[in-house]
């Protein structure tokens, strides 16, 4: 059951679709595994893939160094003083934090999977709108809603 | 007084995260309507960004740092989910395109990873006896999805996978 479940979500990271998010969840729910144990174990098991992903990507010439650099460098503070509240907060607490993160990752996901949608059908729409003088552009936002609405 | 301590800490840090995301929301707005649109209010602009990719929107230093500090927060409390807020980030605010952001945010992750596995393995979070048959699936999944399923990547199989996460955050809740 546990082999089945890793490989799943290995498959679904490879996938780039992030697949920790998911891995997470179904240790707790499905194997009885608490929140922490379940969070080292999703952190230890991505830190291969991600050396491995990373240096192919460094070879595609992707990754823009100087503008990303103060994200990895501000985050590192935040990421060890993340993981060290995860000692003093109580698990349950954890464990519902964590599930509002998630269901909150998934209304998201599903937002923007509907906006881009529609956003092919609004863009000469508002293209159009442009010429308008500057109040005009004020409103947009709910001339949008209004179409969205017909 | 255990229990009453956690919950000061518990709504300190809600309190926190909404002081945070009130200050970048200004900030994002305010260089917005200085900068790039004079009169689109926020609302549009979060719904959809054609202005943006007509003239690359850039964040300074400033506004990547609280991003930075999110995303580290995140990744590190929650345990992973760091990516998945960092690539939509560096589209949207920073003018990189769908792959390079995908590149940069594995640069990005990768040492907050490191950084955080070390402090839960120093304050024995990982029990690893239960472990590893999991981590060692995981890593044989990753290979295997990486080189075959690229292609099966698409709208429906992002759909399924939303509701998914939906379902299991409601269930993790109660």
């Amino acid at each position: 059951m546990s082999i089945i479940i890793g490989i799943l979500a290995g498959i679904i990271c490879g996938m780039g679709m992030g697949g920790g998010t998911l891995l997470i969840p179904m240790l707790v729910l499905f194997l009885g595994f608490d929140q922490l144990n379940a969070q080292s174990i999703n952190l230890v098991a991505f830190l291969p893939t991600a050396i491995i992903a990373l240096l192919i990507q460094i070879k595609s010439g992707l990754v823009q160094y100087k503008q990303v650099w103060p994200l990895a460098l501000f985050g590192l503070v935040s990421a060890i003083g993340g993981a060290y509240l995860t000692q003093i907060i109580e698990p349950n607490i954890l464990k519902t934090l964590f599930g509002v993160f998630l269901a909150g990752l998934g209304i998201w996901q599903l937002v923007e999977i509907f906006v881009n949608k529609k956003k092919q059908t609004l863009k000469p729409i508002l293209k159009t709108k442009k010429r308008f003088s500057k109040n005009t552009k004020k409103l947009n936002w709910l001339f949008r809603i209004h179409i969205e609405i017909n | 007084m255990k229990k009453a301590i956690s919950k000061i800490i518990f709504y300190l840090f809600v309190f926190l995260q909404l002081i945070l995301t009130t200050i970048l929301i200004v900030i994002i707005t305010g260089k917005v309507y200085y900068k790039n649109l004079k009169y689109a209010n926020i609302f549009y602009q979060f719904t959809n960004n054609i202005y943006m990719k007509n003239k690359k929107f850039k964040s300074n230093f400033i506004v990547k740092g609280l991003f930075g500090l999110a995303i580290g927060f995140v990744n590190g409390f929650f345990g992973g989910g760091g990516g998945m807020i960092a690539v939509p980030v560096m589209k949207k605010f920073m003018g990189l395109t769908t792959k390079q952001s995908h590149a940069s945010a594995i640069f990005v992750i990768l040492p907050l990873s490191i950084a955080s596995t070390i402090t839960y393995i120093t304050t024995n979070a990982l029990n690893i006896s239960n472990g590893l048959p999991i981590i060692i699936s995981v890593i044989v999944g990753g290979v295997v999805g990486s080189f075959l399923l690229k292609n099966l990547r698409s709208k429906i199989i992002e759909f399924i996978f939303a509701l998914v996460m939906i379902v299991a955050g409601i269930r993790l809740i109660f």
